[in-house]
């Protein structure tokens, strides 16, 4: 009998752990609401808050605080959010604080410092360790500028990259190819592009040298693809910054990092549970 | 032996204590996570969501959710009703596809954001939840509430006949022929209704083209097409549009009444398919202010009222604006 009574007892607990949040919030038995069959506790709105936007709200907040540890130029940070509100007042039709208050916040500042200015502290923080790491990154993520030239036949790609041996040269095929050209700009293995093209990403990220790739790429639809490859050099720092930031795979891998260099825990099961569901590598 | 159970049992109780996560306090307060130097108490995630524009708007959804969960719990007859339209959309798609239609439900259920069948179960039930919330208002107050939606959406009893057409674009000589024909005998004696249930390929052809009362909530453009719901929603008492291109076909039109005493008549049953519970999306904050609800912290009512009173502005406004 007793046994049993342990074994329910375990059993209890067990189901404590998996289906409650175990953190409580102060006065957590405080009845906020009641009336009409009503009787909500703080605590019963904490743990649907908790359920709703818990796990992004610990993040948030985590990151923000390594954020504030790590970007120490505050006027850097304002001229940024100054940018950002610029865009918003651009597509804003009748000004930022109409559209802040049409989206529910009370007033322009209000919708700054609630959406505009983490979004940019977070940004800011992402793209610090894309810099410090830069040459890593473009190599771990296959980062590549390039344009290319699409023909059906692999001969044709073949006097392509035969004749097109200058930029100039590209170029002008590339002009004369019309809607079978294009500058592709800056991509990533995470980028949206043809799958065999997505294989010869490692290769073309390793070239050194501008210029056109040297064989023809047979694409998934049986056509070809003549690739130059700019930038080898990586000059154009700020944009491949910014193209490893828009790469939400690279940008998890980056808030992992600083996750992990600040030692992130979490004391709560259920918590910890559904910010792994975001990402497993937010904790270990 | 017997010990060596009982501690073996006290072992296993540790193993699952050590497995759920140990609460962790700081003077007194929960610390939710922490990295280096700093920690994150249950009261700053409690202050920054239930602040926030986004927690605000939480906090009446939470609390109306509960409201309607208490004084609406569910009954076996939503249960039913619930387990009735799962099993009808699961036979859709088993007529629909076959072998596959297991794959494919799943797929149209993870895009509507349900994780499963049950879950999309769940969802009906609380909607027959919130529609019995609804309803108790309208019901007892049909007049002013039916007074409203009769100045608000100017519904009217309407009746139609579709010629189908495998491409309204591009009709057929027959499809062409048998258009011509419902033309001419509408110019005769014969009535649109008999008409309707000798000639019209819609399904209302049974009902003589009855398609009962319409306003902008029925949304007819997902069924007949975007120029057939606009002449539904203008067309005179009495009157017969011309042929219409729409959704499959070409349709003629008849508006059979918009006198307010007929309709009024027709909707005194309130269920769940009454236009009454959706014509008007502010209504849920009415029927909210009816419920003597009693408030513990300042924050929470003010949050509470400013958002009911902010919707229920709006409403007034667009009535003014309505008249």
């Amino acid at each position: 009998m007793k046994k049993l009574l342990m074994l329910l007892l375990c059993g209890g607990l067990l189901a404590a752990c998996s289906s409650n949040y175990s953190v409580k919030v102060s006065d957590s038995d405080k009845v906020i609401v009641s009336g009409s069959e009503l009787n909500i506790t703080k605590q019963d709105y904490f743990d649907y808050l908790l359920k709703t936007s818990g796990a992004n709200e610990v993040l948030d907040e985590v990151l923000l605080s390594i954020a504030d540890k790590e970007l120490t130029d505050q006027k850097a940070i304002d001229k940024q959010v100054k940018e950002e509100e610029k865009t918003y007042e651009q597509y804003a039709d009748g000004g930022l604080d109409k559209y802040a208050k049409s989206l529910g916040y009370s007033s322009k500042d209000d919708f700054v410092n609630e959406k505009i200015v983490p979004v940019v502290k977070l940004n800011m923080l992402t793209k610090k360790y894309i810099e410090e790491n830069l040459e890593t990154m473009i190599s771990e993520y296959q980062v590549v500028s390039f344009k290319k030239i699409v023909v059906d036949k692999e001969s044709a790609a073949l006097a392509i990259i035969k004749e097109a041996t200058t930029k100039e040269a590209f170029d002008k095929k590339l002009k004369e190819a019309g809607t079978n050209g294009e500058d592709a700009g800056i991509v990533t293995k995470n980028s949206s592009l043809d799958d065999n093209l997505k294989k010869k990403l490692k290769d073309l990220s390793k070239l050194d040298k501008d210029g056109v790739y040297s064989e023809a790429i047979k694409l998934s639809d049986d056509k070809y693809a003549v690739v130059y490859v700019y930038d080898t050099d990586h000059k154009n720092k700020d944009d491949l910054i910014e193209a490893l930031a828009n790469d939400s795979n690279a940008k998890e891998d980056v808030e992992a990092k600083y996750l992990k260099k600040y030692h992130f825990t979490v004391n709560d099961d259920k918590l910890a549970k559904e910010i792994k569901n975001i990402s497993d590598q937010y904790l270990e | 032996m017997k010990q060596k159970r009982l501690v073996g049992l006290a072992l296993a109780s540790l193993l699952v204590l050590s497995g759920c996560s140990s609460a962790v306090k700081d003077n007194g307060k929960y610390v939710v996570a922490s990295i280096d130097g700093q920690k994150i108490y249950a009261d700053d995630i409690y202050k920054n969501l239930s602040t926030s524009t986004e927690g605000k708007k939480n906090l009446f959804t939470y609390v109306l959710d509960q409201l309607i969960r208490e004084n609406f719990p569910v009954t076996s007859d939503m249960k039913e009703n619930a387990s009735n339209i799962a099993s009808n959309l699961e036979n859709n798609y088993k007529n629909q596809y076959g072998d596959d239609a297991d794959a494919q439900l799943e797929s149209a259920l993870t895009q509507s954001g349900y994780k499963d069948i049950d879950a999309f179960k769940d969802s009906i039930v609380q909607s027959l939840q919130y529609s019995e919330f609804l309803k108790k208002y309208v019901k007892a107050n049909f007049d002013e509430v039916f007074d409203d939606y009769y100045k608000m959406e100017a519904p009217r009893k309407m009746s139609l006949i579709k010629v189908t057409m495998s491409d309204p674009a591009n009709p057929t000589d027959e499809e062409k022929a048998k258009l011509e024909e419902i033309q001419s005998l509408l110019k005769t004696d014969k009535s649109f209704e008999d008409i309707a249930s000798q000639y019209s390929d819609d399904t209302t052809k049974s009902a003589k083209g009855n398609i009962g009362i319409v306003d902008s909530t029925a949304k007819l453009k997902n069924i007949y097409g975007e120029e057939v719901e606009k002449a539904a929603l203008t067309l005179e008492q009495g009157k017969i549009t011309a042929p219409i291109q729409g959704t499959g076909g070409y349709y003629i039109l008849k508006c059979t009444t918009t006198d307010k005493e007929t309709i009024k008549k027709e909707l005194k049953t309130i269920d769940v398919d009454s236009p009454l519970l959706v014509y008007d999306t502010y209504l849920v904050y009415l029927v909210f202010n009816t419920y003597d609800i009693k408030y513990g912290d300042d924050s929470v009512k003010e949050t509470i009222q400013k958002i009911v009173d902010e919707n229920l502005k709006t409403r007034t406004d667009l009535r003014k604006e309505k008249s």
